[in-house]
């Protein structure tokens, strides 16, 4: 346990919007060790960019604790917060909006040091060279401006920007959705590299399970704004427990064209109203195993292997495995 | 950054209006440094007959007014304190202006509904009504006048700079000031200003104009700076005459639809120079 960087319990995020009070988040609780990829996988909307945005402390949550190295962030004040704040960084996911367009890009990687008191003028030059010449940037190209790069180039800015100050953690919010296909493996395979070296932890976010899989040490799924499975990727890829994960995982693209989408289970169904009161499972509207029980009691979060958990009424039963599984 | 400098003005030089609105801009500040130094006596002087036609009298190339004071030198001293006023009338409109939208944007909130609200008094109030106010209650004088231009000049803006904070807010790049912990003030003065700034430039550009308006109207209604000879001041005396010696208004008259126009022209340069269609940012 003393190895866990970052520990979340019972987060919970209401909006209060114009059509309601909209819970975006609730009952999440997770905890990320040192150095782990830890992936939050949903549908947009599911309130993962929320969570998110909750550990770079974007946005203050109405309930919970967030623990980071032993400080409970949710009980500083914004002053109290701001030296905190280099242990947690954030890449964004639009290389476009995330970069001041009127700031050259040594300016904008060198800011983070200058927040910070870090270094005088010569030693930041220097730190911000190394750092673009980390991600793969020319230090050359320091003095032009973000919108002379490409989308690839500009998101290996805000990396060498979020991984200037060495960070615990990065919140990695969907880093390479904005990007063409070709690009997002070099940006993916970067950011691991960074890992190794530099051994920062990252919260990743991405409805895109390839890029899960590819990424993650560990997987959280959330459906509505609650957690529905969390697990170690062997655990998770070898037996996937909740049946929304199933299903996610299903409507995956798969290389192989003989197996066509036609085939699998895709969801059916309404999605539940975030803004209602809900009785009972959220997903149970959508689910092909929903039973009697699913409408009646919200389940938990339950073992169904080691260190494997997942919130459904048909984990606890002995024989439901093989049931589901058929399923 | 050259670059981006060097296609700006590119934009701008081929804009025609625009580059005749600069030359007029350049000729009055050549007239109002020229004043001084051609009339050193100033404008007050009573120089000849009053009330000579121009061109009557080759020592007065423009005729002289009801006192027989030369409307050239008139003009030219006019110039300076137009400019004068206008300028410096812009920019303490333009500061306050930006402090109360840029508080107002970034804060939200009961800072928002206070700063917009006493924007909101002042916007309903007629700017020139309230101008006259001001000035009546100190004594006219060029400091009273700068500060009514300015008092009645700033709602727009502020408006303005709220409205650009509240669109650029929310976009990542200020996210991530936020996130590596930027101080409310460098997060404003780093991030959100610099980005709201060209259309804070075109709107203030815009201003002078008004502002050199409103001290002619002022002027015209004997709220003037009595120390001082502006064209507001030429033309309200020349008025009563307007019948039988209709070029004594005439006169400063163009010289303030000229020196507005020129800035119109400018503004409206900077304007399209900044945001060409063309180019999406």
């Amino acid at each position: 346990m003393t190895d866990d960087l970052l520990v979340i319990r019972d987060l919970r995020k209401t909006f209060s919007t114009p059509s309601g009070a909209l819970t975006a988040v609730s009952q999440v609780s997770l905890s990320i060790k040192r150095g782990e990829t830890y992936a939050l996988a949903g549908e947009s909307g599911c309130g993962k960019s929320t969570v998110g945005k909750i550990v770079a402390a974007l946005v203050k949550p109405d309930a919970g604790s967030i623990t980071l190295d032993g400080n409970d962030l949710t009980a500083l004040s914004p002053r109290q917060l701001r030296p905190l704040r280099r242990k947690v960084q954030m890449i964004f996911q639009d290389p476009f909006s995330s970069l001041n367009p009127r700031a050259t890009v040594r300016r904008i990687i060198e800011e983070p040091l200058i927040v910070h008191g870090l270094g005088n003028r010569g030693e930041r030059r220097r730190k911000v060279a190394e750092m673009m010449d980390r991600v793969g940037l020319r230090p050359e190209a320091a003095d032009r401006f973000p919108h002379e790069f490409s989308g690839g180039q500009r998101q290996r800015i805000g990396i060498a920007r979020a991984l200037i100050l060495n960070p615990d953690l990065v919140v990695c919010d969907e880093p390479v959705s904005a990007l063409d296909v070709s690009v997002q493996a070099q940006i993916l395979n970067l950011l691991k590299d960074l890992q190794r070296e530099l051994g920062t932890a990252y919260l990743f976010i991405s409805h895109d399970l390839s890029v899960i899989r590819h990424m993650a040490d560990r997987i959280a799924v959330m459906h509505l704004g609650q957690l529905v499975e969390t697990a170690p990727r062997a655990s998770f890829w070898a037996n996937p427990t909740h049946p929304y994960s199933r299903a996610l995982i299903a409507a995956r693209p798969d290389p192989n064209p003989r197996n066509r989408l036609q085939d699998k289970p895709v969801l059916e169904g309404e999605l539940p109203s975030p803004f209602e009161k809900r009785k009972g499972c959220d997903f149970r509207s959508r689910c092909p195993l929903a039973f009697g029980l699913c409408a009646e009691v919200d389940p938990p979060l339950r073992p169904s292997a080691p260190d494997h958990y997942a919130a459904c009424h048909l984990v606890d039963e002995p024989d439901s495995r093989n049931h589901t599984a058929a399923a | 950054m050259s670059a981006v400098r060097n296609s700006f003005f590119r934009r701008f030089s081929r804009n025609l209006p625009a580059v005749a609105g600069v030359l007029l801009i350049l000729v009055i500040t050549g007239m109002a440094i020229a004043g001084p130094i051609f009339y050193p006596a100033g404008p007050w002087k009573l120089v000849g007959r009053p009330l000579l036609w121009p061109g009557e009298d080759a020592r007065f190339l423009l005729g002289t007014d009801v006192l027989g004071r030369d409307l050239m030198a008139g003009l030219l001293h006019g110039a300076r304190v137009s400019l004068m006023i206008g300028i410096s009338a812009t920019v303490a409109a333009t500061l306050i202006g930006t402090v109360i939208g840029a508080a107002a944007g970034y804060f939200g909130g009961w800072v928002d509904r206070l700063l917009m609200g006493l924007t909101e008094i002042f916007q309903t109030t007629p700017p020139f009504v309230l101008a006259v106010v001001v000035v009546a209650a100190f004594k006219p004088s060029m400091a009273s006048i700068v500060t009514a231009i300015s008092l009645v000049s700033w709602p727009p803006l502020a408006r303005l700079v709220r409205a650009q904070f509240l669109q650029l807010m929310p976009q990542e790049f200020v996210l991530a000031g936020v996130v590596m912990g930027m101080s409310n003030l460098r997060l404003i003065v780093t991030q959100l200003l610099p980005n709201a700034l060209t259309p804070i430039i075109v709107s203030s550009s815009l201003m002078i104009a008004t502002a050199i308006l409103l001290e002619a109207g002022l002027s015209f209604l004997g709220l003037g700076d009595p120390n001082v000879m502006s064209w507001g001041y030429i033309i309200g005396v020349g008025r009563e005459v307007l019948r039988t010696h209709w070029y004594i208004i005439t006169i400063p008259g163009l010289a303030v639809l000229f020196s507005v126009l020129a800035i119109n022209l400018v503004g409206e340069g900077l304007n399209d120079a900044f945001n060409p269609r063309s180019r999406s940012r």
